[in-house]
């Protein structure tokens, strides 16, 4: 886990999209700072693109910001020797003044699509503590949340349930001073959950939620999703790149890597579903109405 | 054990790329077959759930605590299928929702060995109940067929069985050939279905040996599995 990266998914879609990928060394020993390297080719290194430097500990994102015939020069953070290697899917073509597709555009699409995977799968969860406290029935969900899944005090689970519910069971008054027992999102506005009764102390509560990417991505971050999904991720953004504006466009191709995008979270849900790996559906975890007529807990 | 090299060679053929010319033409071995037959291989273990792996050389250590905190899988590992202790016993697995209804308040109980585990997902789980001491575990799991970063120089060991590699060279040429646009394109759709009904049949073998996970149409009933009974 963990060793994919957005620059890799950038370099898959381009070779579908035959766009050339930068594959080349430094040329020139470097320091930190900023500095002018002559690498064996410039091929596909333009003013404004980012590639990738170096390997190990010293592998790092460089931003060129002016180039030559035979040369770029660019900031960099750590000294590199000449034989450091200068990757990166710079999408070249076009560039400086029309080009088709740009990086920036290409990990605007990987974010999406990532955060689309991830809507659609819910491979990954996370824990956050949220202090009920006295008085407040809604709080946010957590920032990176795709969804609350589950809600816990000391330990022990609230039930999921929905405020229609609760409404019908004659409300919190009714049970004003105990609990909270029940968590629900509905009417409470978008990216909140709030708690019944209302907290008449302060209570601890562990949130367990479906996990969000990131809304920004470098060439080197790695991905929330996880690494066996790569490909899926990939013809995310090639559907997008495909049914883009312009003479590039392919209708046909966008549709098949819409396709094999939409498969591959078939596949990736029922995977998780058969390993029971995912917290349940809404329609499993929602109690029924009828447990909820017999009084709570 | 056969190597991703070893299959280069007849995609470049089907491709009618110069066979065994390590760097490529239209296609680039190092940039493009290889990563196009990892693919392949994760596409097939999403679909029948292989290679799976017992970690039995490196025992997994459970660290005590009060409160459930999920616990990272190895690097190596997609899914979890089975937790043993001592002697081999396997614990029981449940989900969350199961010990929400069986164990309420599981998740600060704690207690001297592990009785039970769970998925947090796919690339985390629990045991239950938190320990009170520490303890090793050995671990079974869906393992990523190739375990290592990108790029990949070949050297990788296909965690397959033979006759899996006719379709990975099969599902590689239709990625591939995705770069050439119609009618190159369309007509690889014959070997990509061939790749689907290898997995197809692989499934079915999968469940004689356990649970059949995935099938062409979709994936397999989620309800109780093999896997959950065990």
């Amino acid at each position: 886990m963990g060793q994919i990266t957005a620059g890799f998914i950038l370099q898959m879609v381009s070779n579908s999209l035959v766009e050339w990928f930068v594959n080349t060394t430094l040329g020139t020993t470097i320091v930190a700072g900023i500095q002018t390297v002559a690498p064996p080719s410039m091929r596909g290194i333009y003013q404004g693109a980012m590639v990738i430097v170096g390997t190990g500990a010293d592998i790092e994102q460089v931003t060129v910001s002016s180039v030559t015939a035979s040369t770029f020069t660019a900031d960099f953070l750590s000294a590199h020797p000449s034989t450091d290697p200068v990757t990166g899917a710079t999408f070249s073509s076009g560039q400086p003044t029309t080009p088709l597709w740009t990086q920036q555009e290409m990990l605007s699409y990987l974010v999406d699509v990532q955060n689309d995977f991830l809507s659609a799968v819910r491979p990954v969860y996370k824990i956050a503590t949220q202090t009920l406290s006295v008085g407040v029935a809604a709080y946010p969900n957590p920032s990176d949340a795709i969804r609350v899944e589950r809600i816990s005090v000391n330990g022990t689970e609230l039930w999921d349930c929905t405020q229609t519910d609760i409404d019908w069971q004659g409300g919190y008054s009714s049970r004003a001073g105990q609990g909270p027992f029940y968590w629900y999102q509905d009417k409470v506005g978008p990216f909140n959950f709030a708690v019944d009764p209302i907290p008449q102390s302060g209570f601890p509560a562990r949130i367990f939620y479906s996990q969000l990417g990131s809304t920004s991505l470098g060439l080197l971050s790695t991905l929330t999703a996880p690494d066996i999904f790569w490909h899926i991720l990939k013809y995310g953004v090639l559907a997008n790149a495909f049914s883009k504006d312009g003479e590039q466009r392919d209708l046909m191709r966008s549709a098949y890597c819409q396709q094999r995008f939409d498969f591959g979270c078939l596949i990736s849900a029922k995977f998780l579903e058969g390993l029971e790996a995912r917290f349940r559906g809404p329609e499993e975890t929602v109690e029924p109405m009828l447990a909820m007529m017999k009084g709570g807990r | 054990m056969a190597t991703i090299s070893s299959l280069e060679t007849d995609v470049q053929n089907q491709l009618e790329e110069i066979p065994a010319d390590d760097v490529g033409v239209f296609w680039s071995v190092a940039n493009e077959i290889r990563p196009a037959l990892v693919e392949a291989m994760n596409e097939a273990t999403l679909i029948t759930g292989e290679p799976q792996f017992r970690a039995v050389s490196a025992p997994f250590p459970i660290p005590t605590g009060t409160v459930f905190t999920p616990l990272a899988l190895p690097n190596d590992a997609v899914a979890l299928l089975r937790v043993e202790g001592a002697g081999s016993v396997a614990f029981q697995k449940y989900s969350v929702w199961d010990l929400d209804r069986h164990f309420p308040g599981w998740e600060v109980a704690t207690g001297p060995s592990p009785l039970a585990w769970f998925p947090f997902g796919l690339g985390q789980f629990g045991i239950y109940p938190n320990l009170t001491a520490p303890a090793t575990v050995i671990l079974s799991y869906v393992q990523m067929p190739v375990t290592t970063a990108p790029p990949w120089d070949g050297t990788q060991v296909v965690p397959f069985q033979p006759e899996y590699f006719d379709g990975f060279k099969d599902a590689a040429q239709h990625y591939l050939q995705l770069k050439e646009g119609d009618p190159e394109f369309s007509q690889s759709f014959g070997p990509y279905n061939r790749f689907l009904a290898s997995c197809e049949r692989m499934s079915n073998f999968a469940w004689r040996k356990n649970s059949l996970r995935f099938s062409r149409a979709g994936g397999a009933s989620s309800a109780i599995t093999q896997i959950r009974q065990k």
